[in-house]
């Protein structure tokens, strides 16, 4: 045990509750970048008094959203101004497993995110290439194709 | 019939001429190997030569100078030929690691069952020693649990988890290695490392397995050193 003590691993970035979404667009394919009006984590309580994630000025192709470590589904709210003026809403709920990991007491927690699927959408489809979190940045979660 | 018999025992006399020392040598090696038989019926192959008790002096130590964890291990050993040891030995470990916003607890019981190669009796000195390698298997049966704190920036956080799972098991294979010297009368002692291959252990759902009692940490370098002290009764004596 003394000598196990001192070959424990590194600390990791414990911080991987992020997942990442990137659009499409059905018609073509292709990558898609587009900005909508508000997107909102809604049904589950929330930390902050403003929910907004993103607004109107925000204009990209990946969009980053926060998982919840206490609950294993989250739900999100995409408000999107269209060109007549009218704003149209489409939700998508993310389901997943959360697991409990401690290495080092000075590590902390770390939170261990897989099985990520979509439970529900109202986006034309979805396709889940990663279905666990990772703290790399290039790694996308979920293609929605809009 | 008779020239027959003639025939056989010309051949006979030829190769008593022509190769006495073979003759010879055939007849001596069946004595021999009679002698042999007659030996190997007045001893037994496998005899009990020892047993030996003791404990393991390293957890005990480390007791003391480490408060998040205890272990208590006993030792139990066969000597067969002063060659072979059948080893058994168990215990009981309990492990607490605590962070910033949570304590994790681990704790249950273990036993392994191996067997050693003294080399020692290569040695042509006349002194009492141990010199073993041997091969061993370790099961564990323990639970663990996690009481944490857990906060999001943006979901609501500082949450309280509870994560509780008994009826764990965890199984391992070990090289062990031992160099012990009888230090006075029946008391021996010397000091061992461990070498650990964890084989399985039973997947906890939501919370991953930390710290395994016998084993130690799961994601540990999975060495071990320890001090045997140990009494042994002989039967050769």
């Amino acid at each position: 045990m003394l000598l196990a003590s001192s070959c424990e691993p590194e600390c990791e970035d414990t911080r991987i509750n992020l997942l990442k979404i990137q659009f499409y667009k059905s018609s073509t394919l292709l990558r898609d970048t587009l900005a909508f009006a508000q997107i909102t984590g809604i049904d589950n309580p929330l930390t902050v008094s403003d929910s907004i994630l993103y607004t109107q000025q925000d204009v990209l192709s990946i969009f980053t959203l926060p998982i919840s470590p206490t609950e294993e589904q989250v739900r999100f709210r995409f408000e999107k101004l269209e060109s007549n003026g009218s704003t149209s809403i489409k939700n998508i709920t993310f389901a997943y497993r959360l697991k409990w990991q401690v290495i080092k007491p000075n590590c902390g927690l770390n939170a261990l995110i897989t099985n990520l699927r979509v439970l529900e959408s109202d986006f034309d489809s979805t396709s889940v290439i990663q279905n666990e979190l990772t703290n790399n940045p290039d790694e996308i979660n979920v293609q929605i194709f809009n | 019939m008779k020239s027959m018999y003639r025939y056989l025992t010309k051949i006979y006399l030829l190769l008593l001429i022509c190769f006495p020392s073979a003759l010879y040598a055939q007849d001596s090696s069946s004595v021999a190997a009679r002698e042999n038989m007659v030996t190997k019926k007045s001893k037994p192959r496998f005899s009990p030569t020892s047993f030996r008790f003791g404990i393991d002096v390293v957890p005990l130590t480390a007791n003391i100078l480490y408060k998040n964890q205890k272990k208590y291990e006993a030792t139990v050993e066969l000597g067969i030929n002063s060659m072979y040891y059948i080893s058994l030995s168990g215990g009981s470990g309990s492990y607490e690691q605590i962070g910033n916003d949570y304590v994790y607890k681990s704790n249950g019981t273990y036993a392994r069952i191996g067997i050693d190669y003294n080399f020692w009796h290569l040695n042509k000195s006349k002194a009492d020693g141990f010199l073993m390698l041997g091969l061993h298997y370790g099961r564990s049966f323990f639970k663990h649990n996690l009481d944490a704190s857990v906060g999001s920036n943006y979901w609501q956080g500082n949450q309280t988890v509870e994560e509780n799972f008994s009826g764990l098991n965890a199984n391992w294979l070990m090289i062990q290695g031992r160099l012990q010297g009888k230090i006075f009368k029946n008391f021996i002692m010397g000091p061992l490392i461990r070498i650990k291959f964890l084989v399985s252990s039973t997947p906890s759902e939501s919370l991953e397995i930390n710290s395994i009692p016998g084993y130690g940490l799961k994601q540990g370098a999975g060495i071990e050193v320890g001090y045997h002290i140990l009494y042994q009764l002989d039967f050769t004596k």
